[in-house]
């Protein structure tokens, strides 16, 4: 059995947020605070009744919206309330008949999941309306008449010992590290059967009473005698699990965490939720980790979040769901190709590729060395201003940053040479019109002139007067490239493109007076109009 | 579509042990039967069979089998009379309904069906009112239930089939109906209206004041099941000899396969009625109030039912106290009066004794607790 769907109401950053998950790997992506870290602990709460078994304050997790319509309008209906579907995949055991039936937000169809609700307990109505009777203008909200609820979609109790996706929780974010205790106690729960548990605990504690009834005289004083603390021997709760004698708190951040999910991976599971994996890992143990969770995926269902574009890539693009604006978006339709493309050549800029809004693919390094600075000498503003994330495609592959583009309709342009080719202008120019007719937002510019084969050309002949010395450095530059003659200080530049455009970027001469050529800028002035 | 079978089986010819055996634990069985005990007798008997009770398989009461299969899962839709929807907190164990009429008089407190507070009390079932609210709900809800079942379950094995009275009997046979559901119904005709507690349904067995006979029983199931009547004909626990006499004096048909010959005698002298009282290893069967006396062990006939022992003595009531006589006929005894004395008799493996209720008389005073 596998987490299908989940559905949030009114919890943290989300106040009616749905999602899907696959059978196998599924890898969220998003901005800090995008609430990736909420949709695992939003699991955790359903399956495993999580934080709300506990009286602590739990006013934080309501969804700060509607406790502001609740502040505007103290009620009984206003009174914020929390609500968790968990809906999993359709199987017929006769045991998960206990969870299958219409107790859910789809009825009459009828699913199997559990449904978790913190709401204002009905048995204290009249408590409370009375309190707002008497003009309640408190801003605070009254959860000690709340109650939290856990009920299958059969309409019965359930509670965690009925679990039917074992699962565990890994988390190798730096915000928590109180979590070896309760990591230990859930590998040791899910690896021992219950006889084997209990006969353990049962064993613990005879020991311990051993030692007692042995060391009778010296736990003595006068008309008292010390006993042990049965709140603090119950064995889950001290478990430490070691490697090599060496509790794994102590092997290091980096060690800790791979060991932890190497451990995790191996267990029988059949739900693994790791946090941030990536945390304190060099990229070969990234990969080593990615390569042991791609091979565990055929088994269990696994939820990762991550901010490594490595493991958004190596575990197939088509497996992300990209959380943004309390929205999730799958990949799962990026085509074959792309996927692939993307899987095998780690491309380390795909999640920032993914995760900004106004996107320019440059062809190579001297356009994004330059472009910021350019901008910022030709137009009013800067890129950075406008929160626009320039990445270098490294030549032919705009293609396939386009089919992802499509997906998670964002804004892009690219910014690519025309080869001296007039096939290839035209074809671009074909592209665009397609483009403007799905109502993708995409464009792609090139120089129109074939002449202007390349970016250097075109800055070359955009910054002539300013450029009219720039070989000076190499005073034996031939006036011709590739074998074809050419101004000197272009000659120079074309030869040396990525000393040319860092020379540009940082000597006084050019820096501040450079400017974009003109099909670049534009495409910027297209980009930014989104 | 002939899926589901009937079997009518004799007294001690080991249903239990049957359905234990016969189900699959590949499959996803649920075995149902009335009471808790039987419940427990089942798990006993499947454990001892399969080691465990196998991961696909549930047995329960009826009442939790009504209740978590056929109510509890379709609440947001289920109709309470004129009112769709309502989310109950489970089953009322302790409050009856109030009936529709008190000794003749129309009961003011009675809410009749379209009211949800025929079924329900303070957000919680009446136990006795559930199967009625099964029955009561339209088509498409009852398809959606009937989906949900065969969804999750390939068998369902009904013990103790003649316990199935008025309502629930209803319930039986709609479930019989079903295509898609095999039932597995096993019980002994000869024992209905042999109850462990009160009851007022008398449908099936009843038509008017008359009660029907086994073939009318058979008939109420045509064309929709196999009827199989051979399979547990032979009684494992009671001896031939005991058969015989059962099969003389009661018209009753019951065969046996034990191996034990059995002995049955009825106890007329004050010495041998007094050995047999005193005997701690012979269980004493009393018509009723059998804990009112000290002669230990005793049970009631009709509490009796389902249970082994290997030696019984019956004290009979005064219907019966002609049993042992060449003229004796129950032609006049309706199968209520029948009934319990024949799972009363039907209890030794090997010696059935009797004892007059007016040669009883002498020692009652003797044997009862003050």
């Amino acid at each position: 059995m596998y987490i299908k769907h989940m559905k949030i109401k009114g919890y943290k950053k989300f106040k009616d947020f749905t999602i899907d998950f696959k059978e196998h790997i599924n890898v969220l992506i998003g901005e800090n605070e995008a609430g990736k870290s909420t949709i695992l602990e939003a699991i955790d709460i359903v399956l495993n009744q999580k934080k709300f078994n506990s009286s602590s304050s739990l006013e934080k997790y309501f969804n700060i919206e509607n406790v502001n319509q609740y502040n505007l309008s103290p009620s009984i209906d206003t009174l914020p309330k929390i609500e968790i579907e968990l809906f999993f995949s359709d199987e017929e055991d006769l045991d998960y008949e206990y969870f299958n039936g219409l107790h859910s937000s789809s009825k009459p169809v009828p699913k199997n999941g559990i449904t978790f609700t913190y709401k204002f307990d009905e048995n204290y109505r009249e408590i409370l309306e009375s309190m707002f009777d008497d003009s309640y203008y408190e801003k605070f909200i009254p959860t000690d008449y709340y109650m939290a609820e856990w009920v299958t979609f059969a309409g019965r109790k359930y509670i965690n010992k009925k679990s039917p996706i074992k699962n565990v929780l890994i988390d190798n974010s730096i915000r928590k590290n109180n979590l070896f205790d309760s990591y230990s106690k859930r590998i040791f729960n899910n690896n021992l059967e219950v006889a084997d548990r209990q006969n353990l605990s049962y064993q613990f504690r005879k020991n311990i009473q051993n030692f007692i009834d042995e060391n009778e005289k010296q736990l003595n004083i006068k008309d008292y005698n010390f006993g042990i603390d049965e709140n603090k021997t119950i064995l889950d709760n001290l478990l430490d699990l070691k490697s090599d004698g060496i509790s794994i708190q102590n092997k290091g951040k980096g060690k800790e965490n791979l060991i932890k999910t190497e451990i995790a991976l191996e267990v029988e599971s059949d739900l693994i939720l790791l946090e941030e994996p990536e945390n304190h890992l060099s990229y070969i143990n990234t990969r080593k980790l990615i390569k042991d969770i791609g091979y565990m995926c055929n088994e269990a269902q696994i939820i990762i979040t991550t901010h490594n574009p490595l493991i958004v890539s190596r575990l197939d693009l088509r497996n992300t769901i990209w959380i943004n604006k309390g929205k999730c978006n799958s990949l799962s339709s990026v085509p074959d190709e792309t996927a692939d493309y993307f899987m095998k050549t780690d491309n380390m800029q795909l999640l920032n590729f993914i995760l900004a809004e106004k996107v320019i693919l440059v062809e190579g390094n001297s356009e994004y060395i330059l472009l910021p600075q350019l901008t910022k000498n030709s137009l009013t503003f800067t890129l950075e201003g406008k929160n626009i994330e320039i990445l270098s495609g490294g030549g032919i592959t705009y293609k396939h940053y386009i089919e992802l583009s499509k997906v998670i309709r964002n804004n892009l342009l690219v910014i690519t040479d025309n080869d001296g080719d007039l096939e290839t202008i035209e074809s671009i120019q074909e592209l665009n019109k397609g483009f403007g007719n799905c109502g993708n937002n995409i464009c792609i510019k090139c120089s129109p002139s074939i002449d202007e084969f390349t970016f250097e050309v075109c800055l070359f002949k955009k910054n002539q007067s300013n450029l009219k010395t720039i070989s000076d450095l190499k005073p034996g530059t031939k006036p011709e490239y590739r074998k074809v003659p050419f101004d000197k200080n272009l000659a120079y530049m074309l030869k040396n493109k990525t000393e040319a455009a860092l020379r540009i970027s940082e000597e006084v001469q050019y820096k501040e007076v450079t400017l974009l050529p003109v099909y670049i800028q534009e495409g910027i002035e297209w980009l930014i109009q989104r | 579509m002939a899926h589901s079978t009937i079997m009518l089986a004799a007294a001690g010819s080991g249903k239990t042990y049957y359905i234990a055996n016969h189900l699959n634990p590949k499959h996803k069985n649920l075995v149902i039967t009335y009471t808790k005990q039987n419940v427990a007798n089942l798990k006993r008997e499947i454990k001892i069979i399969h080691g465990e009770v196998p991961k696909n398989t549930q047995v329960l009461t009826f009442s939790s089998f009504v209740y978590r299969w056929l109510l509890k899962p379709f609440e947001p839709i289920l109709e309470f009379g004129k009112r769709t929807g309502m989310i109950t907190m489970g089953v009322e164990i302790t409050k009856e309904p109030e009936p529709q009429s008190i000794k003749g008089k129309p009961n003011y407190k009675y809410y009749k069906q379209e009211d949800s507070r025929h079924y329900i009390y303070n957000q919680k079932y009446y136990a006795s009112r559930m199967t009625s609210l099964v029955i009561s709900q339209s088509k498409t809800i009852k398809n959606i239930i009937i989906e949900r079942l065969y969804k999750f379950c390939d068998q369902i094995y009904f013990d103790e089939l003649q316990d199935f009275m008025g309502k629930d009997f209803d319930l039986l046979l709609m479930l019989i109906k079903e295509k898609n559901i095999k039932v597995f119904a096993v019980g002994d005709f000869h024992q209905h209206s042999v109850s462990k507690s009160n009851f007022t349904a008398s449908k099936p067995f009843m038509k008017g004041k008359i009660y029907i006979s086994k073939d009318e029983y058979k008939i109420l199931f045509k064309g929709k099941v196999n009827i199989d009547e051979s399979t547990l004909i032979k009684s494992r626990r009671v001896p031939e000899e005991i058969c015989k006499f059962i099969y003389n004096k009661l018209g009753i048909d019951i065969q046996s396969s034990s191996i034990v010959q059995g002995h049955y005698e009825l106890l007329e002298t004050n010495s041998k009625i007094i050995q047999v009282l005193e005997d701690t290893n012979i269980k004493k069967l009393f018509f009723r109030d059998s804990r009112k006396y000290s002669c230990v062990p005793t049970i009631n006939w009709g509490y009796s039912k389902g249970d082994t022992y290997q030696k019984t003595c019956i004290i009979l009531t005064k219907k019966f106290e002609s049993l042992f006589e060449e003229d004796f006929s129950c032609a006049n005894l309706t199968p209520a009066q029948i009934n319990p004395l024949y799972v009363a008799m039907t209890r030794a493996t090997d010696e059935l004794y009797f004892i007059k209720e007016k040669n009883f008389k002498i020692f009652k005073e003797k044997y009862t607790i003050l």
